[in-house]
């Protein structure tokens, strides 16, 4: 309860935390602005922003191996990291409002699982396909796998949970957890089938990176991230309608099943794309939102912008953690958001534990 | 006027509710009464449109399937029985949900009025789970009349329509809600409430309909329907209905019954 004592400086009646949840915004567009002049001012090589904008204040071109670090290495990772931290935090606000549970994750509808299995088959058998294939996917096979194995899972997963029309939460969960379950398993055939250098990737991808950021890469995932984000203040008013079941959200005017499928759509594409360029990166769409509850409630029209805000800034710190501890090798990223943000995700449930009972 | 028109409705291919009609006006409170199980709140669900149900339901001529949600939600608002809500919002916040689906912009301020209405000033910025049942359901109430606010919409009369209202709490705010009700319909809207005390409808409603097993055994006003005879039926024990000295009100007392389990 720490978090929510602060006094408003406006005459807002007790309860209203519009106020507060504005100002976060604020704060939290400043953290990110932040957070990348300094993400990009940081790497293995000496290059220093301060000193770029001195030689370019000075009316001097940038030498080629500065204009490289800068626009081909440094600025497409940190682009790249802006759209994947948005997009897990953003899809884990949707999905935990949508199942109405605080711990649901994208993992449960199957694009975790499923974009993970696409990976690692193409990853084992990609050397296998005919070799006219491989050159004409050459590095994107993984990502183009991995993000049609997440899509297919989902439209799988959203098939056996619709009928007549309506969409079953509950069955939604739990046929979740079974295909989960089966791509796992179909998963850990082919990891057995894996040769040495072959795991050596799987276990790479599946801790997550950016260091495979290119260009290319973000124009093929940035947009169908931009989109599904765009989708999200659409859904901001059914999901706080949601809150109170499904029943009282009809009859508040809210089209629930319209709105169902909009959230499913937009979080399958958020994720597949993200996971597709980056590997599995756990961790933000869970502890994002959690934190923001915590700090400015539960109404989604401010809980959404300030998690992209939030899970974008959260994600460029990890990756300047993983490219800086052990220069010039980089950690995984998945590793730094995990040592990183658990210990501190506990501490700030201890914490708050009554708020978190309710 | 709401109208429910030769109404079934089947759950798992069992019919639980056969062949109801009833007509509901505005300026009035119509009970729904029965045994547990007799269909009360699947009736209620199902001019919710809550329930897939076979016959036709009116509201002000317009058939209700034919509304879009949204057209429904600013001329009816729908109190739930009991309310878990999913994350923290604080009361006001739940409070406003119903502002922001009637039908015009509300001011700011109607989110307080509606919680004064139901007794729970002070209460805005308490987290709603950590209030008592009672108290969550009157928050429930005070959500749903900022939703249709006005009794009298440009559409005509608007709905409350209320699954046992007074079911958690208190004597006294069992009356301040039937109360409350009570002005709403005088004020020209329509109430429709699912209710379980005898007493209260006896005290408030205009019209019951009385249920029993998915019939509908009774319909009319109070002293009509509250007789010895239908509420034996209904219940499937022996009660007698008592009036009340000046002005006659039925009732009915538990000690006045004879079980027949018992006899």
């Amino acid at each position: 309860m720490t978090l929510a004592l602060s006094s408003e400086p406006f005459a807002r009646p007790q309860g209203d935390r519009r106020g507060r949840a504005r100002m976060a915004g604020w704060v939290l567009a400043l953290v990110l602005v932040l957070t990348s002049s300094v993400s990009l001012n940081v790497g293995a090589s000496g290059v220093n922003l301060l000193e770029i904008i001195g030689t370019l204040a000075r009316g001097d071109a940038l030498d080629a191996r500065t204009r490289l670090i800068l626009f081909d290495i440094r600025l497409p990772r940190l682009a790249m990291g802006i759209l994947v931290g948005a997009a897990l935090a953003v899809s884990g606000a949707v999905m935990q409002g949508l199942f109405r549970n605080p711990l649901a994750d994208p993992g449960l509808v199957g694009v975790g699982a499923g974009a993970g299995l696409g990976a690692i088959t193409a990853i084992v058998l990609g050397a296998s396909l005919p070799v006219t294939m491989q050159a004409g996917l050459g590095i994107y096979l993984v990502p183009v796998a991995a993000f049609l194995g997440g899509w297919l899972t989902t439209i799988l997963l959203y098939q056996i949970s619709t009928s007549r029309g309506r969409t079953s939460v509950a069955v939604m969960l739990l046929g979740g957890i079974a295909m989960g379950a089966l791509a796992g398993a179909l998963s850990g055939i082919l990891i057995y089938m894996a040769d040495d250098a072959q795991l050596r990737d799987l276990t790479f991808w599946g801790l997550g990176s950016l260091a495979g950021a290119t260009w290319t890469k973000i124009w093929i995932a940035g947009p169908l991230i931009v989109l599904a984000l765009a989708a999200a203040p659409f859904l901001a008013r059914a999901l706080n309608g949601l809150a109170l079941g499904e029943a009282p959200a009809a009859h508040l005017g809210i089209p629930v099943q319209r709105m169902k499928n909009i959230a499913i759509l937009s979080v399958a594409a958020a994720t597949g794309a993200a996971v597709a360029v980056s590997g599995g990166i756990g961790f933000i769409g869970i502890v994002v939102p959690h934190l923001l509850r915590l700090l400015i409630g539960p109404d989604h029209r401010y809980l959404l912008p300030n998690a992209a805000l939030l899970g974008a800034s959260l994600l460029i710190a990890a990756d300047m953690v993983a490219r800086v501890v052990i220069a010039p090798a980089e950690l995984p990223i998945g590793i730094v958001t995990a040592t990183l943000g658990g210990p501190f995700f506990l501490w700030i449930l201890l914490r708050n534990r009554t708020l978190l009972d309710m | 006027m709401l109208t429910v028109d030769h109404v079934s409705v089947w759950l798992a291919r069992k019919r639980v509710l056969e062949d109801i009609s009833l007509r509901a006006e505005a300026g009035q409170i119509t009970a729904i009464v029965g045994p547990n199980g007799s269909g009360k709140t699947t009736l209620l669900r199902a001019i919710t449109q809550e329930l897939p149900y076979a016959g036709k339901i009116y509201l002000e001529g317009t058939e209700i399937g034919a509304l879009r949600g949204w057209e429904l939600a600013a001329r009816r608002a729908v109190l739930p029985q009991a309310s878990r809500i999913a994350f923290p919002f604080t009361v006001l916040e739940i409070v406003r949900l119903g502002l922001s689906a009637g039908a015009t912009a509300a001011p700011d301020t109607r989110a307080l009025e509606a919680l004064a209405r139901v007794g729970l000033s002070g209460f805005e910025g308490r987290y709603y789970q950590e209030l008592s049942g009672g108290e969550q359901q009157r928050v429930q109430l005070a959500r749903v009349l900022t939703q249709v606010w006005a009794p009298i919409g440009p559409h005509g009369p608007c709905w409350l329509l209320l699954d046992e209202p007074v079911s958690s709490l208190d004597i006294g705010h069992q009356l301040e809600v039937m109360e409350l009700a009570a002005d709403y319909a005088a004020r020209g809207g329509g109430v429709i409430a699912v209710m379980h005390d005898l007493n209260l409808t006896a005290m408030f409603a205009q019209q019951i309909i009385l249920l029993a097993s998915g019939h509908a055994i009774a319909q009319g006003p109070p002293a009509h329907v509250l007789t010895d005879d239908l509420l034996s039926r209904a219940y499937g024990c022996d009660l007698q209905v008592g009036t009340s000295p000046a002005p006659p009100i039925p009732y009915v007392l538990p000690q006045m019954a004879r079980r027949t389990i018992q006899s």
